[in-house]
């Protein structure tokens, strides 16, 4: 397989500028990360430390095989709700190893608030699930969360019932679970260690009910302690609800790892099937590709020199819808099948994109989405041309898609481009994007002057005729409006990709993607009805 | 696969196939060779060649790779890649360089007579609200520049045409 030949200038001013631009954001990123994982106030690290317990970082530290990567799943969730003061929305998710298995992992954060759970804990908990069920992944469960927020209970109601439904699918599939269960498991809460597999608890600080002391008295009359009603002897000695008795933290941990140990290996549906080899291009290089304004196109193949083996990539249809860039490339050995932006979808490239999805489902071959996409083109020599059918069988043929999808955000995702290109809706095994990305229906300039047009009709209908001042100010406002909800963390913050993710890190991110999307096995590929 | 490599000037085209045991069978001139290559604790590489032994020092860049034995001195063998011109063989079809989308001009970079290598960014243009920078293909002299700034052209319209420098 072929080289990419780089066209870059290194030593170019833009490349400089764009190298300047996206190493500042890419700083600022991992600098919300440190702090969302680490800084937490003095009372609140106090008040876990007075109940004998450890920090959730700490916790995993103890659990995962030291030396191994763990992959983050969304960080930074409720990072601009809740006025930014719900940590990854009081939760942990991820994917790691343990005993030498990849694992799936949800850890409570009782950090904040007793990490009580927000409307967003629960989707947090679902996706995590999700693409446990997808991916036929173990789940480890370290509980110890204060269970519903009071004041976010209708938001928690629905969804919450989720978790627990996917954690029966779980089962159902053959898919094992095990829950630690640190601190009180309340309510719905409870169903977690139930549900497992396996359940471990430790003495003196876990507890499991459906109703929790202070319930129980105000329905019944009676006065329990914690411990007395739901702790690790009444659990683990008489009702059977929690399986191994642990005297620490640690300990449950150990028995965790234990209990994993023995899991019956994975059957894999794909193997690496090349030695890995290190891009021949340097991925720092990303920072000077990508500016920091999306309206700047670049090409993406320069990108896919710098996350794929060796830089080695061999391009389908060179000559044909160039607009969409499509080929074979290797990831950390693994085959993958490679679409990229190049510019707007035209009918040709929509055509294109759908012979190779195919292409790759009848040689099951994982697909890579690299999005940076403005939309299908519009305008009537196009919707001739039929540029809408010819998008429908885009989406036809990545839906139907039985490979694993996978789908990186480069730069923008506006319009039904994002649809096409495997957005958060078209169930991608994982789906990143970068801290540089622009997203939604439309972009922020077209949605405030569309936005204001139809609010300054609206003013004249009414008999007031706004003035020049006024007109900017309402545009103005709804630029900075769209502007806002377009930003990567307003969309990471509602749960729509599965994290924000450094450019350098988008390869190792793959790596353990492809490998986690391998427990599961490959379908036959067949489709719906192909608008010709 | 089909492979061509230079050595000393001397041209050599053979027929690569890859065996499921890491061996491969090199088909040159009608003639078979089996071949196998193993790294050796010291860093060297024992190469198998038809059942006899050589222990040899590789070291590769991009296009080419040196073997040197202690027997034979240092040999560069270059590789020559088949398919790096397929498609181009239409007469100037590396020369017109054509718009991706339809748009608007917003920089020109270059004039008329100017050379230009490859990979120099030579018009810029704007279409459906993404800003697009076209560089030259290849090594040569721009021949034409087809739309000023400010001027809209359509899907595939050739925007500057280049000349051999």
């Amino acid at each position: 397989m072929k080289r990419i030949e780089s066209r870059i200038d290194t030593s170019s001013e833009a490349f400089r500028r764009n190298h300047e631009a996206m190493s500042a954001i890419v700083a600022k990123f991992r600098e919300r990360m440190e702090i969302t994982r680490h800084q937490r106030p003095a009372h609140e690290i106090k008040r876990v430390r007075n109940q004998g317990k450890l920090l959730v970082r700490e916790r995993l530290d103890l659990l995962l095989d030291p030396g191994t990567p763990f992959l983050e799943l969304s960080a930074l969730a409720a990072c601009e709700d809740y006025d930014g003061e719900v940590p990854g929305a009081n939760v942990v998710t991820g994917l790691g190893v343990v005993s030498g298995r990849e694992v799936l992992i949800h850890a409570d954060d009782s950090s904040v608030k007793g990490g009580v759970w927000y409307t967003l804990t629960p989707r947090k908990l679902v996706r995590m699930l999700d693409i446990a069920l997808e991916n036929r992944l173990p789940v480890l469960h370290l509980c110890d969360s204060g269970g519903a927020f009071l004041e976010e209970l209708s938001g928690v109601y629905i969804e919450g019932g989720r978790v627990f439904r996917n954690q029966c699918l779980l089962s159902k599939a053959g898919v094992p679970q095990v829950a630690m269960v640190f601190g009180h498991c309340t309510a719905g809460g409870a169903y977690i260690p139930a549900l497992c597999d396996y359940s471990i608890i430790v003495r003196g600080t876990g507890g499991v009910f459906l109703g929790g002391p202070p319930l129980v008295k105000a329905a019944t009359g009676e006065e329990h302690t914690a411990d007395e009603i739901g702790g690790c002897d009444l659990h683990t000695q008489v009702s059977g609800t929690v399986d191994y008795p642990a005297d620490s933290e640690a300990q449950a941990i150990e028995i965790c790892r234990e209990i994993v140990a023995q899991f019956k290996p994975a059957v894999r549906s794909f193997l690496p099937e090349r030695d890995p080899e290190p891009p021949y291009y340097d991925p720092d290089e990303i920072h000077g590709i990508v500016s920091p304004d999306h309206k700047v196109l670049f090409d993406q193949r320069e990108i896919i020199a710098r996350i794929v083996d060796g830089s080695r990539f061999h391009e389908y249809q060179p000559a044909y819808g160039t607009t969409l860039v499509c080929g074979y490339a290797y990831v950390w050995g693994y085959r993958v099948g490679i679409l990229a932006n190049n510019g707007v979808l035209f009918s040709d490239s929509s055509k294109k994109a759908a012979h190779f999805i195919s292409l790759c489902n009848q040689n099951r071959t994982p697909l890579l989405f690299l999005q940076n996409t403005t939309g299908y083109m519009i305008g009537r020599n196009y919707e001739m041309e039929g540029i809408t059918k010819d998008g429908a069988k885009m989406l036809m043929a990545q839906a139907g898609s039985a490979v694993p999808k996978f789908t990186v955000i480069t730069s923008a995702a506006f319009g039904a481009g994002y649809y096409g290109m495997c957005g958060r809706a078209w169930d991608p095994r994982f789906i990143w994007a970068w801290p540089n990305v622009h997203m939604g229906v439309m972009g922020p300039e077209q949605a405030a002057n569309t936005l204001a047009d139809v609010k300054i009709a609206q003013l004249r209908r009414n008999g007031h005729a706004p003035d020049e001042t006024e007109m900017t100010q309402l545009r103005r406002r709804v630029y900075e409006k769209a502007e806002r909800e377009s930003n990567a963390y307003f969309a990471t913050s509602r749960l729509w990709d599965d994290g924000l993710l450094a450019p350098t890190d988008t390869r190792n991110a793959l790596g353990m993607a492809l490998s986690a999307a391998a427990h599961a096995p490959i379908a036959d590929p067949h489709y719906g009805i192909f608008r010709f | 696969m089909r492979r061509r490599y230079l050595i000393d000037g001397q041209t050599h085209d053979v027929v690569v196939t890859r065996g499921t045991d890491g061996a491969v069978q090199i088909a040159r001139a009608g003639r078979r060779i089996s071949a196998r290559a193993e790294p050796l604790p010291d860093g060297r590489h024992r190469l198998t060649i038809d059942g006899r032994e050589h222990a040899v020092w590789i070291a590769s860049s991009a296009d080419s790779v040196f073997v040197h034995s202690n027997a034979t001195g240092a040999a560069e063998i270059e590789t020559v890649d088949l398919t790096a011109a397929a498609g181009h063989a239409r007469a100037g079809a590396a020369d017109a360089l054509t718009a991706p989308m339809p748009g608007t001009v917003i920089a020109v970079h270059v004039a008329v007579g100017d050379a230009v290598v490859a990979g120099q960014p030579l018009i810029v243009i704007e279409s459906m609200k993404l800003e697009t920078t076209l560089i030259a293909p290849r090594d040569g002299r721009v021949r034409a520049v087809h739309f000023g700034v400010g001027s809209s052209f359509g899907l595939k319209a050739v925007l500057v045409t280049l000349a051999d420098a």
